[in-house]
C-alpha cells in the first residue's frame, strides 16, 4: 500500500531577472493507493499529474510532504533503502521511442535488471533467459523473434509491450502508466491498455494510469478509482462510474464533456460545459479557488476562500467545490438511432 | 493475452543469431570501394609499421659512392644526402611516427571519453572540477608546452611522445563527449535503467558509451591523423633531440641539407610527405564506414 501525504512540488523560477514566479506543480497532494488497486489520474496538460506520477516512482524529490510505502515512511529511511523501496514503483513513459536504448539489441536491455534480480534472488544465468522469454510472453510478445532485435525493429505498440515486459523484471508491486498509450498508434492502443488491465488482475499489480483520456481510464479499471487534478491539486475523487455518470465538481464536468460525441448514435449530454477560456497559469493563484476564472457558476465567495476537499457519499467520494451539484455532461446514446 | 500469444505461431522457431562484430564491419567495408581502398592504406602501413623495421639491420648503411641516387631496383626512391635508401628509411621510420600517433590517439580518446561521459553524467561538483581541469587543458598551447617539455625528456620511445600528445590533446573531445552525454542523460532508457535499479557504472558503460561510440571511433582515427601531424612538427623543426631516424626527421634532415635547391633530392623530400598523406587519406576514407559498423541503425539499410 502507498500513501502520498500531502505531496508538494514547486519548480523554482528560472530566469528570476524577468522576474517569474516558481512554478507550483503539486500543492498538497494526498492519496491512498491499496495493493492491486487502480488510480487514474486525469486532468489536462500541465496539471501535474505526471509530475506526482514521477515523485511516486522516486524519479524526482518532492518539495514537501511524504511517501509511506506498505507504513514505512520513506523520509526516514537512507537513500540506499529509499532507493531499494522506489523499485516497487516502475514508470511505464508515454513514449516507448526514447524508453529503449536504440544502440542495445532488446535481450541485453532485458537481461541487465534480470542479472540484478537472479543476484538477489540467488538464481543462475539459465534463470535470466527463462524469465526474459517468461515476461515477453506474458506481454504478449514472441521472445525467439524480440530479444536479439534493436527498438527501431519493433512498432510503437510492441515497444511499449516491450517497455512493460521490462518493467516487470524487477517484480513491482505497482506501474504507474503515464500516457503510455498517447504515442501509439490508434489501432494498438486497446492491446496496450487490456494487457495492463490483465497484469493487475493477473499480478495483483496495482496500477497508476495517468491520462486526459477517460474512456482509456475506464477501460483499464472499471472499478478503478479516478483522481481528477486541477493545477496541482486534486479536485474530485471517486469510483470512476461514479464521477463519469454524475461529476460534481465543474472542472470534471468541463473535462467529461470535452470526450467526443458520436453525433447520430448519441448526443451531447444535457449540462454539457466546454469553457471558453484556456488555462492560464499566469493567473493569480492565491487564495480563492483555481478554476474560478474558467468556472460558470463562480461567485466572489470563489474569488476570496479557497474550497476544502470535502468528503461525500460516506467517505468514497471527495470534491472541491463550494456549490456541489452533480451534473450529466457525458454524451446519451438516442434510442434506435443507426448510421 | 492468449489471443496476443496466439498471433506469434512462429514462437518454436530458432533464435535468430545477431552476426558478429567481424561480420558487421567486413560487410560495411566492402560496401563502398572507397572504403576498401581506405582500409588497404591503413592495413599496408599497419603492416610495414610491425614488420618493416626487421628487415633492415639497426643502423642503414651510408654510401658516399651514391649520394643522391636517381631511383634504381636497389633503391626505389633514390638515395639521401648520405646514399642511404630512401624506402628502407621510409619503412624504418614508420614504426616510431606511426606507433607513436597511434598511441596518442588511444590516449587522447581514453582521457577524453573518460572526462567527458564522468563530468556530463555525474555533473555538479564533479563536472565543476573535470570541466575546469578541461579548460586549462585546453588554454595550454600545446605544441610549444612540447617543445618546452622536449629540453627535459627525451622522446626517445613511442610511449612518451605517445602521452603526452595524449594528455595536451584531450580537452576538446571531453567537451564534445560531456555534451552529447548531457542530451542522453535525459533520455527516456537512461530514467528507465535508474529506475530498475541499475549502477551509474552500468549506466555509463552499457546505456551511454554504445550510443556515442560512433563519434569516438571517428575521432580515434582522426586523432591518428592529428599525433602524426604534431610529432612530425615538431621532429622537423628539430626541437627534440633524435637518436633514430623517422618520417620527421627525415624532412628535417632534408630540409637542413639543402634538398630544397637540388631537384635530384626531390624524391627523399616528397617520400616522407606523400606516406603522410597516404595515411590521412587512407584514414579520412574509412571513417564513414564506423558509422555504419557502430551504430545498429544504418547497418541494416
Amino acid at each position: 500500500m502507498i500513501e502520498v501525504k500531502e505531496i508538494t512540488k514547486i519548480y523554482a523560477a528560472t530566469g528570476g531577472m524577468l522576474g517569474q514566479k516558481p512554478v507550483k506543480a503539486l500543492r498538497g497532494v494526498s492519496l491512498t493507493l491499496a495493493d492491486g488497486e487502480a488510480i487514474s489520474l486525469i486532468g489536462e496538460s500541465g496539471c501535474g499529474k505526471t509530475t506526482l506520477g514521477r515523485i511516486i516512482a522516486g524519479l524526482e524529490a518532492s518539495t514537501s510532504g511524504d511517501l509511506v510505502f506498505d507504513g514505512t515512511a520513506l523520509s526516514t529511511l537512507s537513500p540506499r533503502e529509499r532507493h531499494a523501496k522506489f523499485q516497487q514503483v516502475q514508470l511505464i513513459q508515454q513514449d516507448p521511442y526514447g524508453a529503449l536504448n536504440p544502440a542495445r539489441p532488446l535481450g541485453e536491455a532485458l537481461a541487465d535488471p534480470l542479472r540484478l534480480q537472479a543476484k538477489r534472488l540467488g538464481k543462475d544465468a539459465s534463470w535470466v533467459q527463462m524469465r526474459a522469454k517468461e515476461l515477453l510472453q506474458l506481454v504478449g510478445l514472441d521472445p525467439a523473434n524480440t530479444l536479439y532485435k534493436y527498438p527501431h525493429n519493433l512498432s510503437g505498440g510492441q515497444r511499449q509491450r516491450f517497455v512493460i515486459a521490462r518493467a516487470l523484471t524487477v517484480e513491482p508491486k505497482v506501474l504507474i502508466a503515464d500516457e503510455a498509450v498517447s504515442m501509439i498508434d490508434v489501432s494498438l492502443r486497446l492491446g496496450i491498455l487490456s494487457l495492463l488491465s490483465d497484469l493487475r488482475s493477473r499480478l495483483g499489480i496495482s496500477v497508476v494510469f495517468i491520462t486526459h483520456d477517460v474512456a482509456a481510464a475506464r477501460y483499464v479499471a472499471p472499478k478503478g478509482m479516478v483522481c481528477v487534478i486541477y493545477r496541482g491539486e486534486i479536485v474530485e475523487y471517486g469510483a470512476t462510474d461514479a464521477i463519469i455518470a454524475s461529476p460534481i465538481h465543474p472542472y470534471t464536468q468541463a473535462l467529461l464533456s470535452a470526450m467526443p460525441v458520436l453525433r447520430g448514435l448519441e448526443e451531447p449530454g444535457p449540462d454539457r460545459y466546454i469553457p471558453a477560456q484556456d488555462l492560464d497559469l499566469r493567473l493569480d493563484d492565491e487564495g480563492g479557488c483555481l478554476f474560478r476564472a474558467r468556472c460558470r457558476f463562480a461567485t466572489d465567495r470563489c474569488a476570496q476562500e479557497h474550497p476544502p476537499l470535502v468528503t461525500v457519499d460516506e467517505g468514497r467520494r471527495l470534491h472541491s467545490c463550494f456549490y456541489p451539484e452533480a451534473r450529466h455532461v457525458v454524451a446519451v446514446p438516442i434510442e434506435g438511432a443507426s448510421l | 493475452m492468449s489471443t496476443a500469444s496466439a498471433a506469434f505461431p512462429g514462437a518454436a522457431s530458432p533464435p535468430h543469431h545477431r552476426p558478429s562484430l567481424l561480420t558487421i564491419s567486413w560487410r560495411a567495408i566492402t560496401r563502398k570501394p572507397s572504403r576498401v581502398i581506405g582500409i588497404t592504406i591503413i592495413l599496408f602501413f599497419t603492416l610495414m609499421a610491425i614488420f618493416g623495421p626487421t628487415l633492415y639491420p639497426k643502423q642503414l648503411p651510408i654510401n658516399p659512392a651514391e649520394l643522391y641516387a636517381p631511383p634504381s631496383w636497389a633503391h626505389p626512391l633514390g638515395t639521401d644526402f648520405e646514399g642511404t635508401s630512401v624506402l628502407a628509411e621510409i619503412i624504418t621510420g614508420s614504426r616510431y611516427v606511426l606507433s607513436a600517433a597511434a598511441l596518442a590517439a588511444v590516449f587522447t580518446i581514453g582521457f577524453g571519453t573518460l572526462a567527458g561521459v564522468v563530468s556530463g553524467y555525474f555533473l555538479g561538483s564533479t563536472d565543476q572540477i573535470i570541466m575546469r581541469v578541461t579548460d586549462f587543458i585546453l588554454t595550454i598551447p600545446g605544441f610549444p608546452l612540447l617543445i618546452v617539455l622536449s629540453t627535459v625528456w627525451s622522446f626517445g620511445s613511442p610511449i612518451a611522445m605517445g602521452l603526452v600528445l595524449g594528455l595536451t590533446g584531450w580537452g576538446g573531445l571531453a567537451r564534445a563527449v560531456r555534451s552529447q552525454t548531457l542530451s542522453l542523460r535525459e533520455r527516456g532508457f537512461i530514467e528507465a535503467a535508474r529506475g530498475l535499479g541499475l549502477s551509474n557504472a552500468h549506466i555509463i558503460t552499457r546505456e551511454i558509451l554504445p550510443n556515442i561510440s560512433p563519434y569516438i571511433a571517428m575521432n580515434l582515427l582522426l586523432s591518428v591523423t592529428g599525433g602524426i601531424y604534431a610529432e612530425v612538427g615538431l621532429f622537423f623543426l628539430g626541437v627534440i633531440p633524435f637518436q633514430a631516424s623517422n618520417w620527421g626527421v627525415m624532412l628535417n634532415l632534408a630540409f637542413g641539407n639543402g634538398a630544397l635547391y637540388t631537384p635530384q633530392a626531390l624524391l627523399y623530400m616528397l617520400s616522407p610527405m606523400a606516406c603522410i598523406l597516404l595515411v590521412t587519406f587512407g584514414i579520412v576514407l574509412t571513417l564513414d564506414a564506423f558509422d555504419e559498423i557502430l551504430n545498429p541503425r544504418l547497418r541494416e539499410g
